[in-house]
Protein backbone atom coordinates (compact mmCIF):
# COMPACT_ATOMS: atom_id res chain seq x y z
CA UNK A 1 0.00 0.00 0.00
CA UNK A 2 1.01 3.57 -0.25
CA UNK A 3 2.21 6.04 2.04
CA UNK A 4 -0.87 7.48 3.82
CA UNK A 5 -2.12 10.97 3.29
CA UNK A 6 -0.98 13.05 6.21
CA UNK A 7 -3.58 15.71 6.36
CA UNK A 8 -6.98 15.39 8.01
CA UNK A 9 -9.95 15.99 5.75
CA UNK A 10 -13.86 15.77 6.03
CA UNK A 11 -15.44 13.74 3.07
CA UNK A 12 -19.24 13.02 1.88
CA UNK A 13 -19.81 10.13 -0.36
CA UNK A 14 -22.80 10.24 -2.91
CA UNK A 15 -24.02 7.57 -4.67
CA UNK A 16 -27.19 5.72 -4.95
CA UNK A 17 -25.03 2.14 -4.75
CA UNK A 18 -24.29 1.17 -1.17
CA UNK A 19 -21.40 -1.09 -2.72
CA UNK A 20 -19.90 2.14 -4.32
CA UNK A 21 -20.35 4.26 -1.25
CA UNK A 22 -18.52 1.59 0.61
CA UNK A 23 -15.97 1.00 -1.37
CA UNK A 24 -14.84 4.64 -1.30
CA UNK A 25 -15.15 5.18 2.35
CA UNK A 26 -12.89 2.21 2.73
CA UNK A 27 -10.50 3.99 0.45
CA UNK A 28 -10.98 7.16 1.61
CA UNK A 29 -10.37 6.33 5.28
CA UNK A 30 -6.90 4.71 4.40
CA UNK A 31 -5.60 8.23 3.49
CA UNK A 32 -6.47 10.46 6.04
CA UNK A 33 -10.57 10.81 5.57
CA UNK A 34 -13.25 11.05 7.87
CA UNK A 35 -16.60 10.53 7.18
CA UNK A 36 -18.82 13.02 6.87
CA UNK A 37 -22.06 11.78 5.24
CA UNK A 38 -23.43 9.99 2.30
CA UNK A 39 -25.88 10.33 0.00
CA UNK A 40 -27.63 8.24 -2.26
CA UNK A 41 -28.87 11.14 -5.19
CA UNK A 42 -28.20 14.71 -6.12
CA UNK A 43 -30.68 16.13 -4.33
CA UNK A 44 -29.69 14.50 -0.71
CA UNK A 45 -26.24 15.45 -1.89
CA UNK A 46 -26.82 19.39 -2.42
CA UNK A 47 -29.12 19.29 1.29
CA UNK A 48 -25.89 17.25 3.03
CA UNK A 49 -23.80 19.63 1.60
CA UNK A 50 -24.93 22.93 3.33
CA UNK A 51 -25.69 20.78 6.49
CA UNK A 52 -22.23 18.85 6.76
CA UNK A 53 -19.60 21.47 5.01
CA UNK A 54 -17.43 18.74 4.21
CA UNK A 55 -13.76 19.14 2.76
CA UNK A 56 -14.30 17.39 -0.22
CA UNK A 57 -17.19 15.85 -2.03
CA UNK A 58 -17.16 12.51 -4.11
CA UNK A 59 -19.95 12.21 -6.47
CA UNK A 60 -21.24 9.59 -8.71
CA UNK A 61 -22.75 11.11 -12.11
CA UNK A 62 -25.80 8.68 -12.71
CA UNK A 63 -28.24 8.54 -10.02
CA UNK A 64 -32.32 8.34 -9.91
CA UNK A 65 -33.52 12.01 -9.59
CA UNK A 66 -31.16 15.00 -9.51
CA UNK A 67 -27.86 13.43 -11.42
CA UNK A 68 -24.63 13.73 -10.14
CA UNK A 69 -23.46 17.26 -12.36
CA UNK A 70 -26.70 18.90 -11.93
CA UNK A 71 -25.90 18.70 -8.07
CA UNK A 72 -22.06 19.79 -8.83
CA UNK A 73 -23.90 22.54 -10.10
CA UNK A 74 -26.03 23.39 -7.79
CA UNK A 75 -23.65 23.54 -4.50
CA UNK A 76 -21.20 25.35 -6.70
CA UNK A 77 -23.56 28.30 -7.72
CA UNK A 78 -24.09 28.08 -3.18
CA UNK A 79 -20.39 28.24 -2.67
CA UNK A 80 -17.96 28.66 -5.39
CA UNK A 81 -15.02 27.12 -3.56
CA UNK A 82 -16.68 23.84 -3.14
CA UNK A 83 -13.90 20.64 -3.96
CA UNK A 84 -15.81 18.16 -5.68
CA UNK A 85 -14.75 14.91 -7.65
CA UNK A 86 -16.93 13.18 -10.06
CA UNK A 87 -16.79 9.44 -9.77
CA UNK A 88 -18.35 7.59 -12.37
CA UNK A 89 -18.37 4.08 -14.42
CA UNK A 90 -18.45 5.87 -17.68
CA UNK A 91 -14.91 7.39 -18.76
CA UNK A 92 -15.70 8.75 -22.00
CA UNK A 93 -13.78 12.06 -23.02
CA UNK A 94 -17.03 14.24 -23.05
CA UNK A 95 -17.99 13.15 -20.06
CA UNK A 96 -15.01 14.06 -18.33
CA UNK A 97 -14.77 17.54 -20.22
CA UNK A 98 -18.23 18.64 -19.25
CA UNK A 99 -17.62 17.63 -15.45
CA UNK A 100 -14.56 19.76 -15.24
CA UNK A 101 -16.07 22.59 -17.30
CA UNK A 102 -18.75 22.95 -14.78
CA UNK A 103 -16.96 23.01 -12.10
CA UNK A 104 -15.42 19.83 -10.64
CA UNK A 105 -12.15 19.66 -9.30
CA UNK A 106 -11.44 15.94 -10.28
CA UNK A 107 -12.83 13.14 -12.36
CA UNK A 108 -12.29 9.43 -10.98
CA UNK A 109 -13.36 6.41 -13.49
CA UNK A 110 -14.84 2.95 -11.34
CA UNK A 111 -13.25 0.83 -9.93
CA UNK A 112 -12.25 3.08 -7.15
CA UNK A 113 -9.14 1.32 -6.06
CA UNK A 114 -7.57 1.37 -9.43
CA UNK A 115 -7.52 5.37 -8.67
CA UNK A 116 -4.32 7.37 -7.34
CA UNK A 117 -6.45 8.19 -4.68
CA UNK A 118 -3.68 9.98 -2.65
CA UNK A 119 -2.63 12.18 -5.55
CA UNK A 120 -6.03 13.22 -6.12
CA UNK A 121 -7.05 14.29 -2.50
CA UNK A 122 -3.50 16.02 -2.20
CA UNK A 123 -4.16 17.77 -5.51
CA UNK A 124 -7.96 18.87 -4.56
CA UNK A 125 -6.98 19.92 -1.14
CA UNK A 126 -4.17 21.86 -1.99
CA UNK B 1 -24.23 -6.74 -34.97
CA UNK B 2 -20.90 -5.45 -35.63
CA UNK B 3 -18.65 -7.67 -34.26
CA UNK B 4 -15.19 -5.45 -34.12
CA UNK B 5 -17.05 -3.82 -30.83
CA UNK B 6 -17.02 -7.32 -28.97
CA UNK B 7 -13.50 -7.49 -28.19
CA UNK B 8 -13.05 -4.29 -26.39
CA UNK B 9 -15.98 -4.99 -24.84
CA UNK B 10 -14.83 -8.51 -23.82
CA UNK B 11 -11.11 -7.06 -22.74
CA UNK B 12 -13.10 -4.53 -20.32
CA UNK B 13 -15.42 -7.07 -19.04
CA UNK B 14 -12.37 -9.57 -17.89
CA UNK B 15 -10.21 -6.30 -16.91
CA UNK B 16 -12.92 -5.74 -14.34
CA UNK B 17 -13.58 -9.14 -13.11
CA UNK B 18 -9.95 -9.64 -12.85
CA UNK B 19 -9.59 -6.53 -10.91
CA UNK B 20 -12.62 -7.30 -8.38
CA UNK B 21 -11.31 -11.25 -8.17
CA UNK B 22 -7.81 -10.19 -7.83
CA UNK B 23 -6.91 -13.67 -10.26
CA UNK B 24 -6.77 -13.73 -14.15
CA UNK B 25 -9.77 -14.39 -16.34
CA UNK B 26 -10.47 -16.50 -19.02
CA UNK B 27 -12.31 -16.51 -22.11
CA UNK B 28 -14.24 -19.21 -23.47
CA UNK B 29 -15.96 -20.36 -26.73
CA UNK B 30 -18.97 -18.09 -27.76
CA UNK B 31 -22.19 -19.11 -28.62
CA UNK B 32 -25.02 -17.86 -30.06
CA UNK B 33 -28.15 -17.98 -28.80
CA UNK B 34 -31.64 -16.65 -30.35
CA UNK B 35 -33.63 -16.01 -27.02
CA UNK B 36 -33.39 -13.69 -24.56
CA UNK B 37 -34.09 -15.35 -21.78
CA UNK B 38 -30.46 -15.71 -19.60
CA UNK B 39 -29.90 -19.56 -18.76
CA UNK B 40 -28.54 -18.81 -15.39
CA UNK B 41 -30.21 -18.51 -12.04
CA UNK B 42 -28.54 -14.41 -11.59
CA UNK B 43 -28.35 -11.96 -14.53
CA UNK B 44 -28.34 -8.43 -14.09
CA UNK B 45 -28.40 -6.24 -17.34
CA UNK B 46 -28.00 -2.88 -17.71
CA UNK B 47 -29.71 -1.65 -21.42
CA UNK B 48 -28.76 0.94 -24.08
CA UNK B 49 -30.71 3.48 -26.01
CA UNK B 50 -29.64 5.83 -28.87
CA UNK B 51 -27.40 5.25 -31.66
CA UNK B 52 -26.32 2.11 -29.97
CA UNK B 53 -29.46 0.04 -28.59
CA UNK B 54 -29.55 -3.60 -26.72
CA UNK B 55 -28.66 -4.29 -24.01
CA UNK B 56 -25.48 -6.16 -21.91
CA UNK B 57 -26.26 -8.94 -19.08
CA UNK B 58 -23.72 -11.18 -16.85
CA UNK B 59 -25.04 -13.83 -15.88
CA UNK B 60 -24.02 -16.49 -13.55
CA UNK B 61 -24.89 -19.26 -10.88
CA UNK B 62 -26.48 -18.57 -7.55
CA UNK B 63 -23.35 -20.00 -5.79
CA UNK B 64 -20.67 -17.60 -8.07
CA UNK B 65 -23.23 -14.78 -7.68
CA UNK B 66 -22.78 -15.33 -3.42
CA UNK B 67 -18.97 -15.82 -4.25
CA UNK B 68 -18.54 -12.97 -6.25
CA UNK B 69 -20.76 -10.21 -4.16
CA UNK B 70 -18.23 -11.77 -0.58
CA UNK B 71 -14.90 -11.44 -3.33
CA UNK B 72 -15.72 -7.80 -4.17
CA UNK B 73 -16.69 -6.81 -0.66
CA UNK B 74 -13.60 -8.92 1.12
CA UNK B 75 -16.28 -10.63 3.33
CA UNK B 76 -18.19 -14.21 3.25
CA UNK B 77 -21.26 -13.94 1.74
CA UNK B 78 -23.88 -17.10 2.83
CA UNK B 79 -26.70 -15.31 0.87
CA UNK B 80 -28.59 -13.10 -2.12
CA UNK B 81 -28.80 -10.03 0.31
CA UNK B 82 -30.07 -6.75 -0.62
CA UNK B 83 -26.25 -5.57 -0.39
CA UNK B 84 -24.81 -8.43 -2.54
CA UNK B 85 -27.57 -7.50 -5.12
CA UNK B 86 -26.43 -3.81 -4.70
CA UNK B 87 -22.92 -5.56 -5.43
CA UNK B 88 -23.64 -7.50 -8.70
CA UNK B 89 -25.74 -4.50 -9.96
CA UNK B 90 -22.62 -1.84 -9.39
CA UNK B 91 -19.99 -4.81 -10.72
CA UNK B 92 -22.81 -5.13 -14.02
CA UNK B 93 -22.61 -1.15 -14.31
CA UNK B 94 -18.92 -0.35 -13.94
CA UNK B 95 -18.55 -3.46 -16.44
CA UNK B 96 -20.75 -2.12 -19.42
CA UNK B 97 -19.90 1.45 -18.87
CA UNK B 98 -16.07 0.66 -19.13
CA UNK B 99 -16.56 -1.27 -22.21
CA UNK B 100 -19.04 0.94 -24.02
CA UNK B 101 -16.75 3.88 -23.06
CA UNK B 102 -14.97 3.80 -26.06
CA UNK B 103 -18.09 3.71 -28.01
CA UNK B 104 -18.95 6.89 -26.97
CA UNK B 105 -15.12 8.13 -27.79
CA UNK B 106 -15.62 6.86 -31.08
CA UNK B 107 -18.90 9.25 -31.45
CA UNK B 108 -21.95 6.97 -30.59
CA UNK B 109 -24.11 8.99 -28.14
CA UNK B 110 -26.19 6.52 -26.04
CA UNK B 111 -27.68 6.60 -22.08
CA UNK B 112 -27.15 3.71 -19.80
CA UNK B 113 -30.03 2.25 -18.09
CA UNK B 114 -29.86 1.58 -14.39
CA UNK B 115 -28.67 -2.17 -13.96
CA UNK B 116 -31.46 -4.43 -12.93
CA UNK B 117 -30.92 -7.78 -11.45
CA UNK B 118 -32.90 -11.48 -12.21
CA UNK B 119 -32.82 -14.03 -9.45
CA UNK B 120 -34.73 -17.41 -10.17
CA UNK B 121 -35.27 -20.46 -12.24
CA UNK B 122 -36.31 -20.93 -16.04
CA UNK B 123 -36.71 -16.69 -15.98
CA UNK B 124 -38.44 -16.37 -19.20
CA UNK B 125 -37.26 -12.64 -21.22
CA UNK B 126 -39.44 -11.34 -24.18
CA UNK B 127 -38.47 -8.35 -26.56
CA UNK B 128 -38.48 -6.84 -29.52
CA UNK B 129 -35.11 -5.65 -30.43
CA UNK B 130 -34.69 -8.84 -32.70
CA UNK B 131 -31.14 -9.27 -32.29
CA UNK B 132 -29.48 -12.64 -31.36
CA UNK B 133 -27.37 -13.01 -28.54
CA UNK B 134 -23.70 -13.32 -28.35
CA UNK B 135 -22.34 -15.45 -24.91
CA UNK B 136 -18.98 -15.69 -24.26
CA UNK B 137 -18.10 -17.23 -21.06
CA UNK B 138 -15.53 -15.90 -18.53
CA UNK B 139 -13.65 -17.86 -15.98
CA UNK B 140 -12.85 -16.74 -12.96
CA UNK B 141 -11.42 -18.37 -10.03
CA UNK B 142 -14.97 -17.98 -8.47
CA UNK B 143 -16.73 -19.51 -10.73
CA UNK B 144 -17.95 -19.00 -14.53
CA UNK B 145 -20.08 -15.83 -15.68
CA UNK B 146 -21.07 -15.33 -18.85
CA UNK B 147 -21.18 -12.41 -20.80
CA UNK B 148 -24.83 -12.15 -22.39
CA UNK B 149 -24.41 -9.58 -25.35
CA UNK B 150 -27.19 -8.32 -27.47
CA UNK B 151 -26.62 -4.93 -28.94
CA UNK B 152 -27.00 -3.00 -32.76
CA UNK B 153 -25.14 0.32 -34.16
CA UNK B 154 -27.95 2.53 -35.31
CA UNK B 155 -26.03 4.56 -36.72
CA UNK B 156 -23.92 2.34 -39.21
Amino acid sequence: MQARQNKQFKFLVVDDSEFARKALIKVLSTFGGTLAGEAVSGQEAVQKYKSLKPDIVFMDITMPGMEGIDALEMILRDDSTAKIVMVSSLGHHDLVKDALKKGAKHFITKPVQNAPMEDIIRFVLA
Amino acid sequence: MRLDYLDPIIESAKAVLSGYTGAPVERGSMQLREHASPSKEVGAVVGMAGEVEGRIMLEMSRDTAIGMAGAMNKEQFTELSPFALDTLMELTNVLVAKAVSELNDRGFTFRLTPPLIFVGDNIKCYGNLNIESLIIPLSTRIGQLDLNIALRMNAL
